[in-house]
């Protein structure tokens, strides 16, 4: 009974240990795991581009780092403004250029803006780009322009859950 | 365990006696003890006013959120040039921007609640917006700032988004106030918090916005 219990707390002592792998720490700060002390849930894209949550339950954001203005017609100069993507699907980084989409509709926004809301977006953060389309086609001709076709797509539930675990992302300048 | 203690419970009653004598006018809390009062008396909602405001208002991470913004509104084409608004609340969606973590004009969350800082104890955590912002050609900006906040003491224990020393003093600090705020008093579990204060600012270049923020927030 003794020599069982004992191989137990062994087991559990190595279950506990191999579970406290440390993060991979990133000479630039903001790729860290506790970068801010904003209780949110994040990960890094390309800095200063980041998706949070506020908690596990909540959908994911994007801040674009650049606002997008869009002038509301006949309005009296009025603007809204892209400053994030709500409720983020689906995101894909290759090398200097950040791609994602979200069916999201603003429904507290003028109905012009609604009825011709972005669904797709291109931020290049060292370019200081930022731009949103309506449709696909236009995102997909857009990035193909920047030479890519076929984005690897991810999802960021599971993009968070690697970076959770490990501290590490395939785009993170370290982690490559 | 550290309800039964003897101090816990003359804790207990002081803050009991504290929020029962508290007279929040209408919707309107200036101070922890009318906020909590308002959640005892299961308010749909609470303004934050006076005292509290003003903490607010002088919360060097609240101006920081305000330096963020006002950046990015001088980054839209027409400002500078010609008159345009912003209907609704901007940022909409970028809680990079918006975010805030009021810890008082020290930014240390021990010493904002050793001191009671009310921004530190009515909201801590939050949101800040520009709500229905004009801009003037000569670029003055006309806004009223909205902080919007649900007002609890819920632990969190399973919320993993609260990260490293963070996630530890929430929790212990939520854990304790809980017995008191939940259990005695019976207040309701989270009661929807606003604060709103109008501001006139002046023609900034993005360099101004960006230098004012950050000499505010260090």
């Amino acid at each position: 009974m003794k020599k069982a219990a004992f191989c137990l707390v062994i087991l559990l002592s190595i279950s506990y240990l191999t579970s406290c792998t440390p993060l991979v720490h990133h000479s630039d700060r903001f790729y860290n795991y506790n970068d801010s002390d904003f209780p949110r849930n994040h990960f890094p894209l390309i800095d200063p581009v980041e998706a949070t949550r506020e908690r596990s339950s909540s959908p994911w954001e994007l801040g674009l780092g650049n606002t997008i203005w869009i002038r509301i017609p006949n309005s009296n100069n009025a603007y809204y403004g892209y400053s994030g993507v709500a409720e983020l699907e689906k995101f894909a980084v290759k090398e200097d250029v950040i791609m994602a989409y979200s069916s999201y509709v603003d429904k507290q926004a003028d109905a012009y803006i609604q009825n011709n809301y972005y669904h797709w977006f291109v931020a290049i953060p060292d370019k200081n780009i930022t731009e949103g389309f309506h449709t696909e086609d236009e995102f997909d001709h857009y990035i193909q322009t920047l030479g890519i076709q076929n984005p690897e797509w991810q999802i960021p539930d599971e993009a968070y859950k690697k970076f959770a675990q490990t501290g590490c992302l395939d785009w993170i300048p370290d982690c490559k | 365990m550290i309800e039964s203690s003897p101090l816990y419970a003359l804790a207990a009653v002081a803050v009991a006696v504290k929020v029962e004598t508290a007279q929040p006018v209408g919707n309107n809390a200036s101070n922890i003890w009318e906020l909590m009062k308002l959640g005892v008396n299961q308010a749909d909602h609470a303004n934050i006013t006076g005292e509290g405001l003003q903490s607010l208002k002088d919360d060097p991470s609240v101006q920081a959120a305000e330096g963020r913004i006002g950046a990015a509104i001088g980054e839209n084409t027409s400002y500078g040039k010609q008159a345009f608004s912003i209907p609704g609340n901007y940022p909409t969606n970028d809680p990079k921007e918006t975010g805030f973590t009021a810890d008082g004009p020290s930014r240390n969350f021990a010493i904002g609640l050793l001191t009671q800082n009310p921004a530190f104890l009515m909201v801590h955590s939050a949101n800040l917006y520009a709500n229905n912002t004009t801009v003037s050609a000569d670029g003055t900006i006309s806004t009223t700032w909205k902080v919007v906040d649900d007002f609890d003491y819920l632990p969190e224990w399973n919320n993993d988004s609260r990260k490293g020393l963070n996630y530890w003093e929430y929790n212990i600090g939520a854990t304790i106030a809980d017995p008191i705020y939940y259990g005695l008093l019976g207040a309701k579990a989270q009661v929807p918090t606003t604060a709103e204060w109008n501001q006139t600012i002046p023609s900034q270049s993005g360099d101004e916005w960006w230098n004012d923020s950050c000499s505010r927030c260090e």
